[in-house]
C-alpha cells in the first residue's frame, strides 16, 4: 500500500499519455488502466526509462463482465489515489450511422461506463485530490457530425458538475475538460478549419487547469469562444452549417 | 475516414498527394497493413525515399523508450535522435554517431545508415545498432541484429524501408563527459589546402568536417572553414554553465522565400560571409547543437527555397580520388553557373557491411542547390556521369535523380541486396517512389 498517485483511465489515448508524463515529471507515480495491455505496457515503460517513475498497470476493460469491480479490486490493492483521470472515449457511430451495438457502445464508452468506476473510487481518491474527465466540446450542441458521441460526452459533464457539487468542500476537486479538435488517431485524417491542436500542448493546459482545481477547461482555450459562437447561433444560421 | 495528404521529401521539389498512415499503437499500426507502401519517418530525406504512390506509414508517433539496460536504448522506430540526446545526455549518456539534424527518428536513422562527423573515425549508425525489431511483408516481426539473420539485418541497415517497417531499434548509447564539443577553427585558402588539411589533421580529431565554398573563384575555389572537435572534458565547461545544457525552442520560417530568391549572387555572398566570419580559433567550446546541428536553430528552413524546392548533390569517391578530380567536379558546377549553397566536404572511414550503406573510405562532397529545373537535371546528369566513372556513389538519402543504370554501377552490392528483397518480399509490397525510380522494385 504506498501508492498516493494517479490513476489514467484509457491510458493508451494520446491525451491521456502526455498527461502521465507530465505527472510523472511532477514526481506523482502511476496506474496506468485499459484494456489494451501490450499496449500499455509499451506506455509504462516509455514513462518509467524517461522519469524513472513508478508506474503500475491494471486491466480495466468496460466491456468486461465484471466491470467494473475487478478494476475496482486492483485499485484499492494498490492504495490510495492522489488523481483519476478519465480519458475512454471513441467517435465509432458519432454521426449516428453506426448499428445499434456500436451506438450503444458509444453511450457506454463515453458515459456509461463512468459513473459505475468514478463512484466507486472516492473512497480511495485523497481528498486534496482530483477527478478530471476528459469531455468535448461536441457535448455543447449537438451536431450532425458527431451528435452521438456529443450527447454521451454532454453527459459526462454534466455527471462531472454535478459530483464537482456533492463533493464541494468534503472531496477532491473535479474538473470537467472539453476537449477541442486535438492531434490524435481520433481526428487523423479529418479536415478541420482552423486546424488541429497538439496533445502536448493540450495536456499542459489540462495539467495547469486541475491544478487550479476548475469546473471546465476548454482546451485549447479559444475552443470556449469557438462554442459561445456556435451555441447562441440562431437555428436558421446553425442549419446552413455543415458541421 | 479519408487519410489523404500532401506530403514531400525535404527538399520540397516534388509533393505527392497520398494515404498517409500515422498509427499510434501497434494494434493501430497491424490494422493498417496488407497494401503496398513505404515506412516514412520525419522525412529529412531529401528527395522521394519516403514518399510512395501507395500507402505510406508515418511512424513518428510510435516514439515510445522501451528499455535502457547497460548503455543500449532500446526505442520505437519514430523515436528522434533529438529526443534521445534530451534524455539521456543529462545522464551522461549521448547518441554514437549523428547525421546533421537531430530531427530524424531511429527507423530513418537505421534505413539510411547515417554517417556523422565522426564517420572517419567511428563509423556509420549501424556499427551501434544491436538490435532491430522488424515488420516484414509476412505481417511477421523478426527479431534481427548482426548476428541473428544477418543477412536481413545488413539489407534492412541501408535499405531505405526496403524490407519492411521497422518497427524498434536497440541503439549502444555512448557514456559522455559534457554537453560541449572543443573545436578548432581553421580556413584554407583553396581546395589543394582543404585536401591537405584532411591528409594532414583529420586522424587527430574525433569530429571532423569542412564547410567548403564552391563558388569563390580562380585559386579560391574549394577554400573551406575546418572544423575539428573533441568532446569537451568537464573543466572545459564554460563557468557558470550546466554540464549538460539544452537548447532554446527553435525559430521557425515563418513564409516560403520566393523561388529564385536564393540566386547565384546571393549563394556567393552568403559563402564569403561565411568564411570571413570564422575565423581560426583553438578550443572553442560549444554546446553540442550548435557544433553538431547549426541548422536546426530554424524550423522548416527548406522554405527558404521557395515553392520549387531544392535538391542535394551528395557524393562518396574512392581513395584514389584527390585534388584533380574534385576540383574538376566544382569547375563543373561553376561552369554551369548554377547558384548553390551550404557545401559540406568530409573524409569518411570504413565501409558499414549494409548492402546498400552509402559511406566508403574517402571524400564525401555534399552541395545544396535550388531545383531550377532542366539546367538542374542537366547539371545533376553531368555530375552523376562523372561520379559514376571516378567510382564513386551518391546517398540515396539525398537523391532525386538517380536511374537504374547508375544505381548498378555506383552500388557493387545490389545483387546481394536483391536477393534478401525476393527472400522477405516477393511481391514488392515494400515500395517507395525512389525504388520504383531507380528499379530496387519492379515498376507497377
Ligand atoms: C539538414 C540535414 C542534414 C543532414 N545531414 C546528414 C548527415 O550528416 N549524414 C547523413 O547520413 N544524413 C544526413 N541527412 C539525411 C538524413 O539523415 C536521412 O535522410 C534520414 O534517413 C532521415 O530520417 P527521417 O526519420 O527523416 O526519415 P525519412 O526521411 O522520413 O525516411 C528516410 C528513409 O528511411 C525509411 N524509413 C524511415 N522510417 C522507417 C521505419 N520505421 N522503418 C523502415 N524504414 C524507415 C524511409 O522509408 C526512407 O527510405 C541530413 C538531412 C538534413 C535535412
Ligand atoms: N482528439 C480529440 O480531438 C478530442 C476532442 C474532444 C474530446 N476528446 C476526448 O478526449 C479523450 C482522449 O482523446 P484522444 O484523442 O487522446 O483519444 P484516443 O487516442 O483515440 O484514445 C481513446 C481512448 O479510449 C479507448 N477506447 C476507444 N474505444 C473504446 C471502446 N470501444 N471500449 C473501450 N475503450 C475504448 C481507447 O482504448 P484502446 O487503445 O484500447 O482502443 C483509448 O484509451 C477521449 O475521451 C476523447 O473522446 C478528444
Amino acid at each position: 500500500m504506498s501508492h498516493a498517485g494517479v490513476l489514467v483511465l484509457g491510458a493508451t489515448s494520446t491525451v491521456a499519455r502526455s498527461l502521465a508524463a507530465r505527472w510523472a515529471q511532477e514526481g506523482l507515480p502511476l496506474l496506468l488502466a485499459g484494456r489494451d495491455l501490450p499496449e500499455i505496457e509499451r506506455v509504462a515503460a516509455d514513462i518509467r526509462v524517461r522519469y524513472g517513475s513508478q508506474v503500475e498497470v491494471v486491466a480495466c476493460d468496460t466491456a468486461a463482465a465484471g466491470y467494473p469491480e475487478a478494476v475496482l479490486a486492483s485499485v484499492a490493492r494498490a492504495g490510495p489515489l492522489r488523481g483519476v483521470l478519465w480519458a475512454f472515449g471513441t467517435m465509432a457511430g458519432a454521426d449516428g450511422s453506426g448499428d445499434a451495438q456500436t451506438l450503444r457502445d458509444s453511450a457506454w464508452v463515453n458515459f456509461g461506463a463512468a459513473p459505475p468506476l468514478i463512484e466507486g473510487l472516492l473512497p480511495l481518491i485523497d481528498r486534496e485530490g482530483f477527478i478530471a474527465l476528459l469531455s468535448s466540446v461536441a457535448g455543447d450542441r449537438g451536431r450532425q457530425s458527431n451528435y452521438v458521441y456529443g450527447a454521451a460526452k454532454a453527459a459526462l459533464g454534466t455527471y462531472g458538475l454535478g459530483l464537482r457539487h456533492r463533493l464541494s468542500g468534503k472531496g477532491p476537486s473535479v474538473t470537467v475538460v472539453r476537449l477541442g479538435v486535438v492531434d490524435t488517431r481520433m481526428t487523423w485524417g479529418m479536415n478541420v478549419p482552423g486546424g488541429t491542436a497538439d496533445p502536448d500542448a493540450v495536456a499542459q493546459a489540462v495539467q495547469r487547469g486541475i491544478a487550479r482545481r476548475r469546473a471546465v477547461v476548454y482546451a485549447p482555450r479559444r475552443w470556449a469562444l469557438v462554442m459561445a459562437v456556435i451555441r447562441n447561433l440562431p437555428e436558421p444560421l446553425f442549419n446552413l452549417l455543415r458541421i | 475516414m479519408g487519410k489523404q495528404r500532401e506530403i514531400a521529401g525535404w527538399g520540397h521539389q516534388v509533393r505527392v498527394l497520398t494515404d498517409v498512415e500515422r498509427p499510434e499503437t501497434v494494434r493501430g499500426l497491424s490494422s493498417s497493413l496488407g497494401v503496398q507502401g513505404i515506412a516514412r519517418g520525419l522525412g529529412r530525406s531529401y528527395g522521394d525515399a519516403a514518399l510512395a504512390p501507395g500507402r505510406v506509414w508515418q511512424m513518428t508517433r510510435m516514439r515510445r523508450m522501451l528499455a535502457f539496460r547497460d548503455g543500449v536504448l532500446t526505442a520505437e522506430a519514430g523515436t528522434s535522435l533529438g529526443d534521445i540526446q534530451r534524455v539521456f545526455l543529462p545522464r551522461g549518456y549521448t547518441l554514437p554517431v549523428t547525421p546533421g539534424t537531430q530531427w530524424v527518428t531511429l527507423g530513418g536513422a537505421v534505413a539510411s545508415d547515417v554517417h556523422g562527423k565522426n564517420h572517419h573515425r567511428a563509423g556509420a549508425f549501424s556499427r551501434y545498432v544491436e538490435g532491430i525489431a522488424l515488420c516484414t511483408a509476412d505481417g511477421e516481426v523478426r527479431s534481427i541484429g548482426p548476428t541473428r539473420d544477418p543477412d536481413l539485418f545488413w539489407a534492412t541497415v541501408g535499405g531505405m524501408g526496403l524490407t519492411g517497417l521497422i518497427l524498434e531499434v536497440s541503439l549502444r548509447l555512448q557514456p559522455v563527459e559534457t554537453g560541449y564539443i572543443s573545436v578548432d577553427y581553421f580556413r584554407t585558402g583553396g581546395l589543394e589546402e582543404t585536401l591537405g588539411w584532411f591528409a594532414e589533421h583529420d586522424a587527430a580529431y574525433p569530429f571532423s568536417v569542412a564547410w567548403l565554398d564552391c563558388l569563390a573563384s580562380g585559386q579560391a575555389l574549394g577554400r573551406a572553414v575546418m572544423m575539428g572537435g573533441r568532446p569537451a572534458a568537464a573543466e572545459e565547461v564554460p563557468r557558470g554553465k550546466m554540464a549538460y545544457p539544452m537548447p532554446r525552442p527553435a525559430l521557425r520560417m515563418p513564409v516560403r522565400l520566393p523561388s529564385g530568391a536564393l540566386s547565384r549572387g546571393v549563394g556567393i555572398a552568403f559563402n564569403a560571409a561565411y568564411y570571413g566570419v570564422h575565423r581560426p580559433v583553438l578550443r572553442k567550446v560549444e554546446p553540442w547543437w550548435k557544433f553538431f546541428y547549426p541548422l536546426d536553430v530554424v524550423d522548416d528552413w527548406h522554405r527558404l527555397y521557395g515553392r520549387q524546392g531544392f535538391v542535394q548533390y551528395q557524393a562518396i569517391f574512392p581513395q584514389d580520388v584527390g585534388l584533380r578530380e574534385i576540383r574538376g567536379l566544382l569547375g563543373r558546377i561553376q561552369a554551369a553557373r548554377h547558384p548553390n549553397f551550404l557545401g559540406v566536404l568530409k573524409r569518411l572511414g570504413e565501409s558499414s557491411p549494409g548492402l546498400l550503406s552509402f559511406p566508403a573510405p574517402g571524400l564525401t562532397l555534399a552541395l545544396d542547390l535550388p531545383m531550377q529545373g532542366e539546367r538542374t537535371r542537366s547539371l545533376f546528369r553531368d555530375l552523376y556521369a562523372q561520379t559514376a566513372d571516378l567510382g564513386g556513389r551518391v546517398y540515396l538519402a539525398k537523391d532525386s535523380f538517380l536511374t537504374p543504370a547508375l544505381l548498378q554501377r555506383m552500388y557493387p552490392r545490389l545483387a546481394e541486396f536483391r536477393a534478401v528483397k525476393e527472400r522477405v518480399d516477393p511481391m514488392g509490397r515494400w515500395r517507395s517512389a525512389l525504388a520504383e525510380r531507380v528499379g530496387l522494385v519492379e515498376a507497377p
